[in-house]
């Protein structure tokens, strides 16, 4: 093929992509241009003429390698998604207009960091661009042989794509000023291009496999026998190009510009998510068979680079290499342009707009003189010359470099230095101006230094080459800390990680100022649709803002913008007051203009605003504390309801549980009534019959008699056991011996029947034991126990022992008898109410509440009753207090505690 | 013998939680995949011959994880939505 006719075909295929790039402006906002599919092929700008060619180039010297390009950027869209959406509803948020921006606006909208990025980016990516137009130049001179003498040289074919490619981005990119209009025709142009371009390796790689080397199998085993075919990663490589890679998905300024500054959905991140892996996927699926197949058959001295060119041509097939060339060839323009535009912006913005500011000097003058809409557009269309130029000038002073792949890897490394400043600042709101700043210099500087000097040595560097500065092996370019070897790795831990402990360190030693604090919030806080307003201050007439405004956005915009504005404050002249809300929507608005920092110096400039004042500050912090201090009360406030509701449910289940007790209690009472009663009524009947015995009549007299003194009893009982029950009974205190008592429960026992058989064995010294207590109640207890051991006691003499022991502030009181003692089922329900022994219910004739009363009388007097379950017979033990826990010295006391509770 | 008909399952509401949680855990499986041939091969001896079988490998996981994030396409279609196209102009 002649250069002739291959300059023809490249002319006419741009001519294509301008004519795309032209129905794509007039028919901007059509469905396919605003859809998620444009969006994702956009995002091949990814691929650029390093993946193309270089992609088989780098297979054919390191394998697998190739692949952790392409892997890195598909973790980062498959996994961590959220980061590409916190960046995008940033860039929404701030209406950033490139990386550099993004950056500047998180951190203060500092102007400074938004030139060290722009100066980092524009030296990563000037090697990048160069070796475009190397790869443009290396496949047409492939194609078409400079065999004939007049043809033209690589550097004037350069430079005629990099003129072309610079008309193309004027012309499209820089018809307007606002970036937030975005450029409807370089996208559908570079979605054209992504098509072409993997069409164009599909088929090649499909050829190579299917025709050369006969299908997947047999590329397969190719593959196995290739050069290539064993693993020589050094260990740490591979996870450190898979980061690489990942980080310059979101720093590289061309990848930033698609991704964000183009993206006019939210929504097409989630098609992109996994739509642009699977394009990556289907670049990357036939270049290892490639690479087996250009080694096996092309001659030694081919260039693995252009193998994809190289094959097609070596067999014959002259379309196929032409279609190889238009994708190689889509792949470069389609990078240079999107990286023009983006760097141009980022030059303009960033550098020659902030030094036109400062030589302005007085507010007033720059509110007066000319249109700087006409200054700007110049500055970004001079800056996309001048990025092209410098592409050439670098590809021609180098004179092309010997593989692709390394000049890609040192521009990805460059770019990554943005990672930490840009990573950090989205996730930590302590990241500050001072951190950022000095990361970036500083991985900027190593990375200089290590990576990117080594690439551009010629032989004027040799000698610091070899030896280092003043001699210091240690700091040699290309083995920075004696790490020699691999000219990737090292560099790469050594800046980036001198770059993140900067970022950490220096944001830790540095208070932030009141602006950069307002921008971190509202940066962090972006995804909760809570980002805090920005204080404003500062009196400006709205005339001398629309002035402003008409001079950067146009006329008719900022009078639409004000006319809006103005409705929206309800003015019915159309001319808004300057309220804080006008002064940030026009900001946001010149910010998609001329960048974040620029439009805040211009409008702090204008205002007289320099500084959010800490009062300010304040006033934001307060509404965000009233929000947190809002939401606590609500929980606060939940969480007690929960506790309520868990204590009205336990208060439940204990009235439940006292209404079964109450309805048992009463069921047993009125059977415990009924029986005397029926008895009463029995015999009342009978003695009203005529003829009835004198005796008889006695008889049953004295049964309706004993029946109903029981009953009486009874009640007495229970109303007793009420009252001790409730805690209204009243105790009296009195000063007395336990013999005493003892002597006087005796006399009340001992009056009975069975009372008189009951032989007691007291110890009259051992009960003189002085307590002061209510000795009726005390004499009741004793009463209950002796009379219950004359009741139940079975033995043929029954007998009960009655010993006193004090013992620390109490006395014990034992009483056991002879008998039986108490049945084990009956051990433990003895207390309770209505509970009697078998053997004496007849003969005892009790209602079963003695001892029940007894223990709550002892409760009261502060001791306690119970049933020794040792030894032989009935033992029941009386504790009490020698001094009443109850009351005073002696004095009267209406109520007691109930036991348990707690006596002051 | 007739087959009861199964209960219709109850409508399954810890389902965003646990698209949440695969979104999360993507991250790591990716991470997992990719990484792998780097910590099991660099180094070793296993290296003789690796790029054949491992570059499936690769392919493999590559395609696994675009399926999986496809399916999980539509739940994050739904987040970037709920945080608002544009953010209000304060």
């Amino acid at each position: 093929m002649t250069a002739g006719r291959l300059a023809l075909a490249c002319i006419l295929y741009a001519a294509f992509l301008f004519l795309v790039a032209f129905l794509a402006e007039r028919r901007a906002g059509t469905r396919l241009l605003r859809g998620p599919l444009v969006y994702t092929l956009s995002l091949s700008v990814y691929c650029t003429a390093w993946t193309f060619y270089g992609a088989v180039g780098y297979a054919a010297r390191s394998g697998l390698e190739f692949m952790t390009i392409y892997l890195g950027p598909t973790l980062v869209f498959v996994g961590w998604w959220t980061l590409l959406r916190r960046l995008v509803a940033v860039g929404r948020a701030e209406r950033t207009t490139s990386i550099a921006d993004l950056v500047s606006a998180r951190y203060g909208k500092s102007p400074l960091l938004a030139a060290l990025v722009t100066v980092l980016a524009l030296v990563g990516t000037t090697p990048y661009i160069a070796l475009q137009l190397q790869s443009v130049t290396l496949s047409f001179q492939t194609l078409a042989p400079a065999d004939q003498p007049g043809e033209p040289g690589d550097a004037t074919l350069a430079l005629g794509v990099a003129g072309g490619l610079a008309l193309f981005a004027i012309l499209f990119g820089t018809r307007r000023l606002d970036m937030g209009g975005r450029h409807d025709g370089i996208v559908a142009a570079i979605a054209v291009e992504a098509v072409v371009k993997l069409v164009a390796l599909l088929a090649v790689g499909g050829f190579v496999t299917w025709e050369l080397l006969g299908g997947p199998g047999g590329a397969l085993a190719a593959v196995g026998e290739a050069p290539f075919r064993d693993w020589t990663t050094p260990p740490g490589r591979w996870a450190g190009l898979v980061l690489v890679s990942a980080a310059a998905i979101v720093c590289l300024p061309r990848m930033f510009h698609v991704l964000v500054v183009e993206n006019r959905d939210a929504g097409h991140l989630a098609t992109a998510s996994w739509a642009f892996p699977l394009y990556m996927l289907a670049m990357c699926v036939f270049v290892l068979p490639l690479a087996a197949a250009g080694l096996a058959r092309l001659p030694p001295e081919a260039d693995p680079d252009l193998f994809v060119l190289l094959l097609p041509i070596a067999e014959g097939r002259d379309g196929l290499a032409m279609l190889a060339f238009l994708g190689g060839f889509s792949a470069a323009t389609s990078m240079v342009i999107v990286a023009a535009v983006a760097l141009a912006t980022m030059l303009s913005n960033h550098l020659v707009m902030p030094l036109w500011l400062l030589a302005q000097g007085e507010r007033r003058r720059a509110v007066m003189s000319g249109d700087v809409r006409r200054l700007a557009l110049r500055a970004r269309r001079g800056a996309i010359v001048a990025v092209l130029g410098l592409g050439w000038l670098y590809f021609r002073t180098t004179g092309g470099t010997e593989a692709l792949a390394a000049t890609g890897l040192v521009a990805f490394a460059g770019v990554a230095q943005i990672l930490p400043a840009l990573l950090l600042g989205l996730y930590w709101e302590g990241a500050t101006r001072l951190g950022a700043a000095l990361g970036i210099a500083a991985g900027f500087a190593v990375w200089g230094w290590t990576m990117l000097l080594p690439a551009l040595a010629g032989p004027a560097l040799d000698g610091l080459m070899a030896a280092g500065p003043w001699g210091i092996a240690a700091l040699r370019p290309g083995a920075p800390l004696g790490f020699e070897g691999d000219p990737f790795l090292p560099p790469v831990v050594l800046s980036l990680g001198l770059n993140a402990v900067l970022v950490c360190a220096g944001s830790l030693l540095a208070a932030p100022s009141a602006m950069e604090r307002l921008q971190a919030s509202r940066v962090i806080h972006v995804l909760d649709r809570a980002a805090p307003p920005r204080p404003r201050a500062g009196s400006v007439g709205a005339d001398e803002l629309l002035l402003m405004a008409q001079r950067i956005l146009g006329f008719r915009e900022a009078a639409a913008l004000f006319r809006a504005q103005a409705q929206l404050q309800g003015r019915v002249d159309g001319v808004p007051e300057t309220t804080p809300d006008l002064l940030e929507a026009l900001e946001r608005r010149l910010a998609g203009s001329v960048g974040a920092a620029t439009a805040h110096a211009m409008l702090a400039g204008i205002t007289g605003e320099k500084a959010v004042s800490v009062a300010q500050l304040m006033a934001v912090a307060d509404e965000a504390v009233q929000i947190v201090g809002h939401s606590a009360r609500l929980e606060a406030q939940s969480a007690e309801l929960a506790r309520t509701a868990a204590e009205l449910r336990a208060a439940n289940a204990k009235l439940t549980a006292l209404s079964a007790q109450k309805d048992a209690f009463l069921g047993q009472v009125s059977h415990e009534l009924r029986t005397p009663m029926t008895s009463v009524r029995a015999f009342s009947e009978i003695l009203l019959e005529p003829d009835l015995s004198e005796g008889d009549r006695r008889r049953y007299a004295g049964i309706v008699l004993g029946e109903s003194r029981r009953l009486t009893r009874l009640l007495d009982d229970l109303l007793d056991l009420g009252v001790l029950e409730s805690g209204r009974v009243a105790l009296r205190a009195e000063a007395t011996t336990i013999g005493a008592v003892l002597d006087r429960a005796v006399d009340a026992a001992g009056s009975g029947p069975e009372g008189r058989r009951l032989v007691l064995h007291r110890d009259a010294a051992a009960e003189a034991v002085a307590v002061v207590t209510d000795p009726d109640r005390l004499a009741q207890v004793f009463i209950n126990v002796i009379g219950n051991a004359a009741k139940y006691c079975d033995a043929a003499a029954p007998r009960l022992a009655i010993s006193v022991a004090r013992q620390g502030p109490d006395v014990t009181v034992a009483l056991r008898d002879n008998g039986s003692g108490v049945a084990p089922e009956l051990r433990e329900a003895v207390f309770e109410k209505f509970t009697r022994g078998a053997a004496g219910a007849d003969r005892a004739g009790g209602v079963g509440l003695g001892l029940s009363i007894c223990r709550e009388i002892m409760a009261r007097l502060g001791g306690s009753v119970r049933l020794d379950a040792e030894g032989e017979g009935a033992a029941f033990r009386v504790v009490l207090p020698v001094q009443p826990l109850w009351a005073g010295d002696g004095a009267p006391v209406a109520t007691a505690p109930r036991a348990g509770e707690k006596v002051r | 013998m007739t087959e009861e008909a199964p209960a219709p399952l109850p409508e399954d509401a810890a389902r965003p939680r646990r698209q949440a949680d695969a979104l999360r855990l993507m991250t790591w499986l990716g991470a997992g995949l990719f990484l792998l041939p780097g910590l099991l091969l660099s180094g070793r001896a296993e290296a003789a011959g690796a790029t054949a079988p491992w570059g499936l490998y690769l392919f493999a996981a590559w395609g696994a994880l675009v399926v999986l994030a496809a399916l999980l396409a539509a739940p994050r279609r739904r987040r970037a939505a709920a945080a608002g196209p544009e953010a209000p102009p304060r």
